[in-house]
């Protein structure tokens, strides 16, 4: 199987099946349009991504490389966060930061699936805070005077399901 | 488990409602949605207005209900056409592409003067194909087909160097077959420059959720990132920044197209072939390319967000906050303005109403500066998430008067209105119903207020859905009101203790072909003679509720089993003189009959469930109370494979055993068995763990 190489912003190289490595649409991308799949090694720098992310991103990649593709979801639409899998709910399992960095960079490297089992932890993470809390995880500034954020709150409570 | 009934029948009904809004030319929720979404410049990830459009049509199709609203049939054509128009370009890019790199290959050697050309040409052409496809995709076909056509045509006169007026427009497929050809004809040389088209961003219907920054891309306008046909042009601007074109062994073939690319799209090929493939060869050149330098150019491929961008990107939260419940979107909007702006869109609210707490408002005075900026910032809330019907709780005449004169917007948006405990007298109503043009559900609930005089004063034929529930002045004559007034009533739900069975012949066959859903309930004084006169006047109702008129018999039943053949909702609970002989009329003749609800018919027994049994539409049963109901009966019920929601509550004489024989409905999506002595907790563990797709109610 041929392989591509990978070189994180730190510069460690993960040499990874290219099957594997089109799981990011940005990769993938890449090499249909540089008709890559020739002998010829290649390096694919991801100067953003550093090499311990890099390697977590491998990680789910090559667990997951034969995943059916993600059906088409509607974009508007309520999206369940309890249906992780236990494979990744373990592999998740890390500080904040990385959990954030891994979205940052699945976003970068377009890779639909990691990038929606990332939100749904982060989203789980944040149900049931209060919005200071939340202020706090993700180091957002308040920009609402308190009379505003009475506003605010009263036009969210002043609502019923319909 | 909502006491009324469940989904199914009543959705549709409201389905039908927003169908007969929708023909009566009101615009359509969703389109109005999707098109505020599309005006605000921050935010491509939302889908186009016709896409969406076409979707709501769909679904609704599928509800059976062919919307014929004014907007989707346009848009959803104009998606069917630009898809056939993707195809089209596609062959015709084929043939073409095969063609020019042939025509390259054979003739010119000697382009590198014509490189710099090339590339001018590739600059306007990067825009003028930016705008053919935009209006491709936002018009029709024709118009790009047009177009293109004619500059081809100009251009073939004024030759390779010239021909600044062509579209580029290589989809990408066309590439693989003008492959073979083209690569015959290219030489290795090295190029110090990188292919930088490469690394722009491609126009993917999956695109990730953050917006990339394209460098030189001309305009990166929201058209050409969603529309294939448009990839070339965002190629080409790339390539206008004055980088030769050059792919690694020729494998690149976009880039060969430069100067071809107009007659692609119109399938034009013939004449602008020759005239382009000059120009195309000039970036037949195919050079290797170094590691180095993709390093290099990686990164302009896709923009790393930073982290604080990411917690602001309209994009990404956008699809953030849909992993959150409403109730939970409640803290997000909270957080900071920032978010606050993301998630105050109609989208996110399409689910909720707004109770107008008026005795709060009414402290909001005009007088202070500060109060009244809070009015304003309420009112505009609700502008801005779209909200259609709101509740007015506890509001006078002064309160409506107040709401008209802060809340212009409602005059033309606001479709629903629901008066809760108002303390509104009859002019205040009129003058509601007034203001509120297009107004075409309303719910009056607890107003004690309005008498029968103001409802024939107010109300105005353009309401569908009119709902009068627990007013104390209301009774025969409101509905003498509502029959004579509404010609286009579709649901009609009243709840008067005091209404008589006189009044029911006040239904004319006025309403025969419109009234679909009846809800009578607690009018205790209606008998079976009142059932006559609606079952005669309304054969075509689909829902039907008598809940709580206990006079009702079996014979009553009888007549509705007999008239009323299309119901699919029956609600017949609180009739505690409807026995047994009452369910063997409605499963005889009610075969489109979907829900079904008996709470508190006390006399049935296990022989009424063994006819109910054996109605094969029937998906929704409400048994509550039902006290006389034993595992027998159940077993009858265990035989309803189609069973999606059930209810047992308050049944007594059930067994855990029997109740364990439930796991036989795998369709079941909720199942109460609250106030049952046999739902033990094991047993509701055991039913949780067999029927994982259904919502246990213990």
């Amino acid at each position: 199987m041929p392989t591509i190489k990978l070189q994180s912003s730190d510069g460690e190289v993960f040499p990874v099946d290219v099957e594997i490595a089109k799981q990011s649409v940005t990769i993938k991308t890449m090499l249909d349009d540089l008709g890559m799949e020739d002998e010829e090694e290649e390096i694919v720098p991801l100067p953003n991504v550093n090499a311990a992310i890099l390697k977590k991103v491998i990680q789910w990649a090559t667990y997951h490389k034969d995943d059916p593709p993600a059906p088409e979801d509607d974009e508007n639409k309520e999206k369940r966060t309890d249906d992780i899998t236990s494979w990744d709910a373990d592999f998740l399992k890390v500080d904040q930061g990385t959990l954030f960095e891994l979205i940052l960079a699945s976003n970068y490297l377009d890779i639909k699936g990691l990038l929606d089992v990332t939100c749904k932890t982060v989203a789980n993470m944040i149900k049931g805070k209060t919005p200071e809390e939340i202020r706090k995880t993700f180091n957002i500034k308040n920009d609402f005077t308190p009379s505003e954020e009475e506003q605010v709150r009263k036009e969210n409570e002043w609502c019923e399901e319909k | 488990m909502s006491s009324g009934g469940g989904p199914g029948v009543v959705e549709r009904a409201s389905k039908e409602i927003s169908r007969r809004i929708h023909s009566l030319g009101f615009k359509s929720s969703s389109s109005k949605r999707t098109k505020s979404v599309d005006s605000d410049p921050n935010s491509p990830i939302v889908p186009s207005d016709s896409i969406s459009a076409s979707t709501t049509a769909a679904v609704d199709k599928l509800n059976g209900n062919e919307v014929p609203t004014d907007s989707s049939p346009s848009t959803s054509s104009s998606t069917g056409m630009s898809s056939k128009m993707g195809t089209i370009i596609k062959g015709s890019v084929m043939d073409k592409v095969t063609h020019v790199f042939g025509s390259a290959g054979m003739g010119n050697s000697n382009n590198k003067d014509k490189q710099a050309a090339a590339a001018a040409t590739a600059a306007a052409a990067a825009t003028a194909t930016t705008v053919a496809a935009n209006q491709a995709s936002d018009n029709s076909t024709k118009v790009s087909t047009g177009n293109t056509s004619g500059t081809n045509t100009e251009s073939k006169d004024v030759g390779p160097g010239d021909g600044s007026n062509n579209g580029i427009n290589i989809p990408k497929g066309a590439v693989a077959n003008g492959r073979a050809k083209f690569e015959a004809n290219t030489q290795k040389s090295a190029s110090p420059e990188k292919p930088m088209r490469f690394f722009t961003s491609r126009s993917r219907s999956n695109s990730p959720m953050l917006s990339v920054k394209t460098p030189k891309v001309p305009n990166s306008n929201n058209a050409a990132k969603d529309s294939n046909p448009t990839q070339g042009g965002t190629v080409s601007g790339t390539v206008s920044s004055g980088t030769p074109i050059l792919g690694k062994k020729a494998k690149s073939t976009p880039v060969a197209t430069p100067g071809s690319t107009a007659s692609v799209a119109t399938g034009n090929t013939k004449t602008s072939l020759e005239v382009t493939s000059p120009t195309s060869l000039s970036s037949g050149k195919s050079l290797q390319i170094s590691p180095l330098s993709t390093a290099k150019l990686f990164p302009k491929m896709k923009r790393f967000v930073l982290w604080e961008e990411m917690w602001m990107d309209y994009k990404f939260l956008v699809k953030f906050f849909w992993y959150f419940t409403y109730q939970e979107r409640y803290a997000l909007a909270q957080v900071c303005k920032r978010w606050r702006e993301v998630l105050y869109q109609p989208c996110f609210w399409s689910e909720l109403r707004p109770v107008l707490h008026t005795r709060t408002i009414r402290n909001w005075t005009d007088n202070e500066p500060m109060l009244r900026e809070m009015k304003q910032h309420y009112f505009n809330s609700l502008k801005l998430r779209g909200f259609e019907t709101m509740v007015l709780l506890n509001a006078n005449d002064a309160d409506v008067f107040d709401f008209i004169q802060n809340f212009p917007h409602g005059a033309k948006h606001v479709y629903g209105l629901i008066l809760r405990c108002c303390n509104l007298s009859d002019r205040g109503l009129e003058a509601l119903v007034e203001f509120l043009q297009g107004l075409y559900q309303l719910e009056i609930c607890g107003c004690n207020e309005i008498t029968e005089q103001g409802l024939w004063s107010s109300l105005h034929p353009r309401l569908i859905s009119m709902t009068i529930n627990d007013c104390i002045n209301v009774a025969d004559e409101c509905i003498c009101a509502v029959t004579q007034l509404l010609p286009s009533l579709y649901e009609f739900n009243l709840q008067a203790y005091h209404v008589t069975d006189s009044a029911l012949s006040y239904f004319s066959p006025k309403q025969t072909g419109t009234l679909n859903v009846l809800r009578l309930q607690s009018c205790w004084e209606i008998t079976n003679h009142g059932v006559v006169n609606i079952v005669h006047t309304l054969p075509n109702l689909t829902v039907l509720s008598l809940s709580g008129c206990s006079k009702i018999t079996d014979d009553g039943i009888e007549l509705i089993a007999e008239n009323l053949r299309k119901l699919r909702s029956l609600d017949v609970s609180w009739c505690p003189r409807v026995t047994d002989a009452a369910l063997e009329y409605i499963a005889c003749d009610l075969n489109h009959l979907e829900e079904l609800t008996l709470d508190r018919c006390v006399h049935i027994t296990d022989i009424g469930i063994g006819y109910i049994s054996t109605m094969l539409a029937l998906h929704t049963l409400f048994l509550r109370w039902c006290t006389q109901i034993r595992d027998f009966g159940l077993q009858h019920i265990c035989g309803m494979r189609s069973m999606q929601i059930l209810s047992l509550a308050g049944c007594p004489l059930l067994t855990s055993s029997g109740l364990s024989n439930l796991v036989q409905l795998r369709h079941l999506s909720e199942l109460e068995l609250t106030n049952c002595p046999g739902a033990t907790t094991e047993l509701i563990d055991y039913l949780r763990q067999n029927l994982p797709n259904a919502l246990v109610l213990d």
